[in-house]
């Protein structure tokens, strides 16, 4: 054999030897540390914290609750965007090396229980009953996964609806009586939509807030307000005749009526019912009415909820969770659980635009800080949650372009609705 | 030339020369062996960040994984849904229509500017500094601030609509506009590097060439007709195989200005991709879409391996 080729062998022997010691030098069977004394380091996943000094501080007054009972565990935390969860956590898996505590979204907790990426509470005697005196209510349903507790809610995101007073008494409506049916949502926003002379809007009636591919969350509003979930104990229900009712109602308003303009967002990605771009529309849940924020336009603003079948709120949300085949479970949890500390939740509530969950968080000045945080504070009990299953990632990753093709008149309601419920089942 | 030269320079001896021995054997050893040892660190990373991630998802196209080694051996299961895939077929035109859009008008107009380029204007340095600039600037960058051209309310891109009395467009919030939108900053962003390689391969067409064309009494469009372009071959192969590549595995624009949206209008190959690895944990699945594309993209450059040879 010449030399040359002797050589080739042993670089592919070196080069796979390598990869062999990398693949085994993770991992390992070491029992759990469970002591306060213990020393370490967890690793904690945070989605949609700012990358800025403010999302820094939010974390280290989570990291300061959390040494008061384990002192000697240092904090390793990585911040990504929800776009970028996914990848994190899977590559953590596939290396062996999953995080201790993963903070992410409501939909999330059943998926990744189900892929192993998080582990139940209920042996950290955490149950339905212990969460029940401490959150709304409202937010125990989708922290469980057969039937035990896998996250703890930390923070509501509500997207509340929202209507400028003055605009309807220039359309000529009762400034006092908001809409309720799809009937009248529908009516009332093509009387507010005002054009100019080449037929572009210059007051959008109804605003859906969402750029392209985006409209899930507006179409769970709708969906409950035709009185459906998206899923209704593990069956999606998304594809019901009320379901089919709502998407239609979004296609017919946006281009049918053309009371809103798809996919559009003004530069500052805020919600045109609060710049004055639009009439009626999506809003979010915190409003600044200082000089500084919206100021005057505050007390133009009315917040409803839309009630054809069920009078609903959509609410989102951020999680807590203890990571599978933690080393440090009991400090993971009390990870966890420095999350949901009441001066954390409004941390986190003014930078990612949420509401504390916390049961007495309505006596907070945060709450009643705004009419905006007020109104999503005490409608959180009509809360109608985007989470269903472990196929929800999967589910979800095809929903928004799905709703879009239906929303643009490229696609029939019916058939699309039936097609997702397919992938939901899968 | 002496015979040890000779030896060096075509590496066997010539017939009758007493320079073929030991000695003459040992220099070649030491050469080959030089070779191999300064190519031992990229032919490492080649193994290693390459070769065997290539071999791994070439496996993981066989199974139904959700994580990365964690799956069942499903055959060609996942090859036989992505052939029924409709979103993974649109995907893939999708990527075909940009790329055989953006390649060719990417190269002819980087060759348009290169060839201003190499004459002697004011300013040339400055305005090569200039086109050059869109390929070290971040894609993030340059999408956020195409996304304000084209953003249908308050966007530049409208604006100048509006000034010559054309009605608004949607751009990226139009399914129908989207993908040819994004082509337009993909092949804006694409030139400079293009550019820079015609640059390069100019001052390497012969100038007794050229000036003999024109004494024969060529205009200037028939000197880069029959002089200029059968010059550039080799460096055209070049670019458009580099064009080819980089055009299929476009994620970065699509990412950040569209998600793939509105309604998969700009749903590329490598999103989609991105989109069943990530979004929804199919990595298995995803595995079996990148070995397509994969081979695909092979296919394509040897294509144009062909086309080269027959011209020549």
């Amino acid at each position: 054999m010449s030399r040359s080729k002797k050589i080739l062998q042993l670089v592919a022997v070196g080069a796979l030897t390598a990869l062999a010691l990398t693949g085994c030098s993770s991992g390992g069977d070491e029992p759990a540390d469970t002591s306060t004394d213990a020393k370490g380091t967890i690793r904690v996943l945070v989605a949609n914290f700012s990358a800025d000094k403010t999302g820094q501080a939010a974390f280290d007054k989570i990291v300061d609750i959390f040494h008061k009972s384990y002192p000697n565990i240092d904090v390793e935390s990585d911040f990504v965007p929800y776009d970028a969860l996914n990848q994190k956590i899977s590559t953590a898996l596939a290396a062996g090396d999953n995080y201790d505590v993963i903070s992410a979204g409501i939909g999330w907790v059943q998926p990744l229980a189900d892929l192993g990426a998080i582990q139940s509470l209920a042996p950290f005697g955490v149950t339905e009953d212990t969460l029940e005196k401490t959150v709304y209510p409202s937010f125990v349903a989708p922290m469980l996964w057969d039937d035990e507790v896998y996250a703890l809610p930390v923070v509501a995101n509500p997207r509340v609806l929202a209507y400028s007073k003055s605009a309807f008494e220039a359309a000529g409506l009762d400034p006092d009586k908001a809409p309720q049916s799809f009937d009248q949502l529908r009516e009332d926003a093509k009387k507010l939509t005002i054009r100019n002379d080449q037929g572009d809007i210059t007051q959008t009636g109804f605003d859906f807030w969402a750029p392209p591919s985006n409209y899930r969350q507006q179409f769970v509003t709708f969906l409950g307000a035709a009185g459906l979930n998206p899923f209704t104990d593990g069956e999606p229900t998304f594809n019901e005749p009320g379901g089919i009712e709502a998407l239609q109602l979004m296609h017919d308003m946006i281009t049918v009526d053309k009371s809103s303009t798809y996919g559009y967002q003004n530069s500052a990605k805020t919600a045109l019912v609060e710049s004055g771009e639009a009439a009626m529309g999506f809003a979010s849940p915190y409003v600044d009415c200082s000089a500084d924020g919206i100021g005057d336009k505050c007390d133009d603003l009315v917040y409803f909820n839309l009630k054809d079948e069920r009078e609903v709120e959509y609410v989102g949300g951020r999680i807590a969770a203890v990571g599978d085949g933690s080393a440090f479970p009991d400090a993971a949890l009390a990870m966890a659980e420095a999350f949901q500390d009441p001066d954390v939740q409004i941390d986190i509530s003014k930078m990612d635009v949420g509401v504390p969950v916390g049961i007495d968080a309505g006596d907070s000045d945060f709450v009643n800080s705004n009419p905006a945080t007020t109104f999503a504070w005490q409608n959180l009990d009509k809360g109608v949650f985007e989470y269903g299953g472990a196929t929800f990632l999967d589910f979800r990753a095809e929903f928004g372009p799905s709703l879009d093709q239906v929303i643009l008149g490229q696609a029939d309601a019916k058939e699309t609705l039936d097609r997702l419920a397919d992938i939901a089942r899968d | 030339m002496t015979a040890t030269e000779s030896i060096v320079l075509r590496g066997h001896p010539r017939r009758g020369s007493t320079a073929f021995g030991p000695r003459a054997r040992g220099i070649e050893r030491a050469k080959a062996r030089a070779g191999w040892i300064l190519l031992l660190p990229a032919l490492l990373h080649s193994v290693i960040f390459l070769a065997v991630p290539t071999i791994i998802v070439v496996w993981l196209g066989f199974t139904d994984a959700r994580i990365a080694g964690q799956g069942d051996f499903v055959g060609i299961q996942n090859y036989v849904d992505l052939i029924q895939d409709d979103k993974f077929r649109r995907s893939f035109v999708s990527t075909l229509l940009y790329t055989i859009v953006v390649v060719p008008l990417g190269m002819a107009i980087a060759l348009a500017i290169a060839v201003g380029l190499n004459q002697q204007i004011r300013a040339r340095g400055l305005f090569r500094t200039l086109f050059y600039v869109p390929v070290v600037t971040s894609a993030v960058a340059v999408s956020a601030v195409w996304l304000w051209i084209f953003n249908p309310g308050a966007g530049l891109a409208n604006e100048v609509l509006a000034f010559f009395g054309l009605s608004r467009s949607g751009w990226l919030t139009d399914p129908h506009i989207a993908l040819p939108t994004l082509m337009v900053v993909g092949i804006w962003q694409g030139l400079g590097s293009k550019m820079i390689i015609y640059l390069a391969a100019l001052q390497g067409v012969s100038p007794e060439l050229i000036e003999a064309a024109k004494l024969d009494g060529a205009n200037r469009w028939q000197v880069f007709a029959n002089v200029t372009w059968p010059a550039l071959a080799p460096v055209q192969f070049f670019v458009l195989v580099t064009s080819i590549a980089s055009s299929f595995q476009v994620f970065d624009l699509v990412y950040v200005m569209t998600q793939g949206g509105p309604a998969n209008a700009t749903n590329v190959l490598t999103f989609d991709i991105f989109t069943n690895a990530f979004a929804r944990l199919h990595i298995g699945y995803a595995s079996a879409e990148t070995v397509i594309m994969f081979v695909f993209v092979g296919v394509m450059i040897a294509l144009g391996r062909l086309a080269q040879k027959e011209e020549k």
